[in-house]
């Protein structure tokens, strides 16, 4: 075996974090090294003010992203807190009208944790389970709210299949049923057009480094947030009207902005490289015997394809494989050595989740690295098969 | 003012590294020819199977491989452990300590069951002798 070289990484890990936009890297320097750009937004003196303006625009471009009220975007640390504000919040607001809330088996930690943890504080969770393609079945759903139902919190798309909800037709039952319908759209928000204007979602989670902008800064859409319909999880200032206490860290917001923005300008163009990507990948896997798509193919997301290999363990062909970053389940989970409960969900046993490894694109990338990455693919699965004891 | 140095971390040590790259006396399916003695042993939990085949002259293991499935902590041991064991004798290897192998590689707690299995093969092979 050849030692990877690290200088020279391909990189197919888009689900866990996009490489920064240089566009957006600029915005962000520019905020960092001119003297007079470091105001507290909050401060009431010219620099506050104008520091302020930066993340107004920056909230104008985001909102314009998913078309949405430009007041009702909450500034966050990212997905997972969104996500935490989002589903305790709500529900510690609504508790007194009833404490049942419903979500899915294969949502990502920073859901199914808040959920656990409210089951603690004596709430009454109902967690759905897919079909074989991954998929909420709508009937499922319709059956498991009651009377005292608050909450439904259902993933977009799913960050280590790319199997993705019907998130509209979800979002009507929960309106025709007045219950509050929390979205993690972390995968999904600046890929797939979100239009929230004419989709009844409540909440909303959104991350900025999974579509090219800085880590550690994400948003939380609120509808109607200025009536303040949720318990805020930490205190300590007026900002994010009183639901997210904290300075505004500007030049993450001022790049996530910037990111949000080319999203909305390079989304059709990003979907179509994305499905060109995808068919150009799984043509050229064909040539390696044995190797199953996880999940459904025709409701997945094309710029996240999870593959196994049986006879293979996952992590030491994610060895094999470098300089290519691939990722075995949620990079939020990855070390814990558990098998992966989203794939666990679809039906596989242990040994298949084990032999599973997730690639995802990104905008950089292209043919070639594809056609290096299938014959690594091809020669890492090939040798891990024939020195295993059992696989013949 | 002195900044400190970033330490290079990963979730393997340059030990791991090194034997899982190098894989000297790994062995395919095709060519376990000449085999003297054998012993597998596997993890149900994990899925792990190590087999060590050994060759031997003299009543002392000549030469070593082996085939496994595992994780890169466990192909690493699978490693050392080949090297370990050639030019030993039954009474040699009842003295070998594999547990040592948990921080020269830095093995997790709680894949602790590598060092099982491979205990598990040296016993076995032992017993052959």
């Amino acid at each position: 075996m050849k030692k990877f070289r690290e200088d020279d990484p391909i990189y197919l890990d888009g689900a866990a974090s996009m490489p920064i936009d240089p566009i957006v890297l600029e915005s962000i320097i520019t905020c960092l090294e001119k003297k007079n750009n470091f105001g507290n937004p909050s401060s009431m003196n010219i620099m506050g003010r104008r520091a302020m303006g930066r993340v107004d625009l920056a909230r104008g471009q985001l909102s314009n992203l998913i078309n949405a009220d430009i007041d009702d975007l909450i500034w966050t640390s990212g997905a997972t807190e969104s996500n935490n504000i989002a589903i305790i919040g709500s529900a510690r607001y609504r508790e007194n009208s009833g404490r049942h809330l419903i979500t899915m088996t294969t949502e990502h930690k920073a859901v199914s944790a808040p959920f656990d943890y409210l089951e603690s504080e004596g709430f009454e969770i109902t967690r759905l389970s897919p079909d074989q393609n991954g998929l909420l079945d709508m009937s499922k759903l319709k059956q498991a709210i009651r009377n005292d139902t608050q909450l439904v919190s259902v993933m977009h798309v799913n960050n280590e299949t790319g199997i993705t909800q019907n998130i509209a037709e979800i979002a009507d039952i929960c309106q025709e049923n007045q219950i509050l319908f929390h979205c993690d759209a972390a995968q999904s928000a600046g890929k797939i057009k979100l239009d929230l204007k004419y989709l009844p979602i409540d909440l909303l989670s959104i991350s900025s480094h999974k579509i090219y902008g800085p880590q550690g800064i994400g948003a939380l859409y609120l509808k109607n947030a200025s009536k303040n319909k949720i318990i805020p999880l930490m205190y300590g200032g007026e900002q994010e009207k009183w639901l997210r206490p904290g300075t505004l860290p500007l030049h993450q917001i001022v790049g996530f902005g910037v990111a949000a923005e080319l999203a909305a300008s390079r989304m059709d163009d990003d979907f179509k490289l994305m499905k060109h990507l995808s068919n150009y990948f799984l043509d050229k896997i064909k040539a390696i015997p044995n190797i199953v798509l996880n999940g459904s193919n025709s409701a997945r997301y094309p710029g996240i394809i999870n593959l196994r290999a049986p006879g293979v363990n996952g992590e030491s062909l994610l060895l094999m494989l470098e300089p290519v970053c691939v990722a075995q389940g949620s990079a939020c989970n990855s070390k814990n050595n558990q098998p992966s409960l989203v794939l666990k969900e679809l039906g596989l046993n242990d040994h298949e989740i084990q032999s599973s490894v997730r690639f995802s694109f990104t905008r950089n990338t292209t043919e070639s690295e594809i056609n290096e990455v299938v014959k690594k693919y091809m020669k890492a699965v090939n040798y891990l098969r024939d020195i295993s004891p059992d696989y013949h | 003012m002195k900044l400190l140095k970033n330490k290079q971390h990963d979730l393997y040590n340059t030990n791991v590294m090194d034997l899982f790259y190098r894989s000297r006396y790994c062995e395919n399916n095709n060519k376990l020819n000449g085999v003297s003695i054998e012993c597998k042993k596997s993890d149900v939990a994990t899925g792990s199977i190590l087999k060590l085949i050994c060759k031997i002259e003299n009543n002392k293991i000549s030469s070593a491989r082996y085939q496994v499935y595992g994780c890169p902590y466990l192909m690493a041991s699978a490693e050392w452990l080949c090297e370990t064991v050639q030019g030993k004798s039954a009474s040699q290897l009842k003295k070998l300590k594999i547990m040592d192998l948990m921080k020269m590689l830095s093995i997790p707690t709680e894949r602790k069951s590598i060092i099982l299995i491979l205990e598990d093969v040296v016993d076995g092979i032992r017993l052959q002798l």
